[in-house]
């Protein structure tokens, strides 16, 4: 790919998914975070031009969230050596969900079926497409994307509701 | 009967912004201009960056990967406000090529408290200056021992800006230390369908590896192998894939 076809590919890539990148980038931290992590994401895809497939989306949040993720090691380390030095950490921590029953829930699956969620609820992804994000095959996402669910419903269910809801009604 | 609530519908209803958030347009013309001056992997800029050392944007840049062979007390200085300790003097272990034209060195100092510090400095070709400076991995006054067979530390590649405003690509970059009781004289890197010989001198090597950025699965695993002056395999480490994508 010569250079003017690739800056034009790269063009109409930036353009078309910069604020779906950007969405996903600032749910999952600070803006000023966010900022760095898009930058970083396309910057990667620029240099991998050939490497970005059809579809590209899934592609640039999969390379974003890994980005993310070096980003978080990066300020744990940093939060370390600050506690360590007695300098407090640069970076602050997101806000969370205003839902605290369902936060609370989430917190107890995995980070990758929360990831999963998120993708599919937030980003508004299909679960092939959140597949690609998390580097899975489409059916192992559908069958996680199943046990996620199955998990956080009865986490989210009142006591009991389970039996009140399956049991037959014997009064009646 | 009731309908029952989705949680997918319930976790949408928390999302803090819409799917496309409004774009600043001037930020993102910004990002784009700057992106696409950018050199790409495919091609070799001809032109050549002016480096001198980079010390001090490695120890903000480089990544300390777990290391195998470092006691807790060693100190990262990654990241540190108050920055890497000034060096007494500063030893040249091994020198290897990167991309652009860029020439990664290897260092050990002795800082002026006493301890130790492993680093990398990048400079073009033939230019080679002693840094003033630690950083990287650093030990409080005492010097770094060899603890087990290896050390070795990764690097994933990224944008490094440069303390005087000069940015360049670093790739992924590997370093370490064998156990000069292995008797090694090559060491090298080998993935699925590919290898790549690492500089090797005073039982230190170093390389970068372009193909092992953000490393595709189809590429796993990646082992680290060791081969004494006869060919023999004198030790292998198969390297954590993680360690190519967290930073």
């Amino acid at each position: 790919m010569d250079s003017h076809a690739a800056a034009t590919r790269f063009e109409r890539l930036f353009r078309a998914h910069y604020g779906r990148v950007l969405s996903y980038a600032r749910r999952r931290t600070s803006a000023t975070v966010a900022d760095d992590v898009v930058a970083e994401t396309f910057l990667i895809a620029w240099r991998r031009l050939e490497s970005v497939p059809r579809a590209e989306l899934p592609w640039l949040l999969g390379v974003a969230r890994r980005v993310l993720a070096n980003q978080r090691r990066r300020e744990a380390t940093q939060e370390r050596v600050a506690r360590a030095a007695e300098v407090p950490a640069s970076e602050a921590l997101p806000e969370g969900a205003p839902d605290a029953e369902l936060s609370r829930a989430l917190a107890q699956l995995v980070e990758q079926d929360r990831e999963l969620l998120g993708l599919i609820a937030w980003e508004g992804l299909t679960p092939a497409e959140a597949a690609r994000v998390l580097g899975w095959s489409a059916v192992r996402a559908r069958v996680r994307l199943h046990r996620a669910r199955t998990r956080l419903e009865a986490l989210l269910a009142p006591p009991n509701s389970k039996e009140t809801r399956w049991k037959p009604d014997l009064t009646s | 009967m009731e309908a029952r609530s989705d949680v997918l519908d319930r976790i949408a209803a928390t999302n803090p912004l819409p799917a496309d958030v409004e774009v600043d347009p001037a930020a993102a013309d910004r990002l784009l201009a700057s992106v696409v001056a950018t050199p790409r992997c495919s091609s070799h800029s001809p032109r050549r960056r002016r480096i001198v050392v980079a010390a001090v944007a490695l120890a903000a840049a480089a990544v300390a990967a777990p290391a195998l062979a470092f006691n807790d007390d060693v100190r990262s200085f990654l990241g540190l406000r108050t920055g890497p300790p000034p060096l007494r003097e500063a030893r040249l272990l091994v020198s290897a090529p990167v991309a652009d034209g860029t020439v990664a060195h290897l260092w050990i100092g002795k800082t002026k408290e006493g301890g130790e510090c492993f680093f990398e400095t990048f400079a073009p070709p033939g230019e080679v200056e002693a840094p003033k400076i630690g950083g990287g991995i650093c030990r409080i006054g005492r010097p770094i021992e060899l603890q087990g067979p290896l050390s070795l530390h990764v690097s994933t590649g990224k944008r490094t800006l440069f303390p005087w405003g000069a940015e360049s690509w670093v790739p992924l970059l590997i370093s370490g230390r064998l156990d000069p009781n292995l008797g090694a004289v090559r060491v090298e890197l080998r993935w699925t369908g590919g290898s790549k010989e690492l500089a090797h001198a005073n039982g230190f090597f170093l390389g970068a590896e372009e193909a092992l950025y953000q490393v595709p699965a189809e590429l796993l695993p990646v082992h680290l192998v060791a081969y004494d002056s006869a060919g023999r395999e004198v030790h292998r480490h198969k390297i954590n894939a993680e360690w190519f994508r967290l930073e």
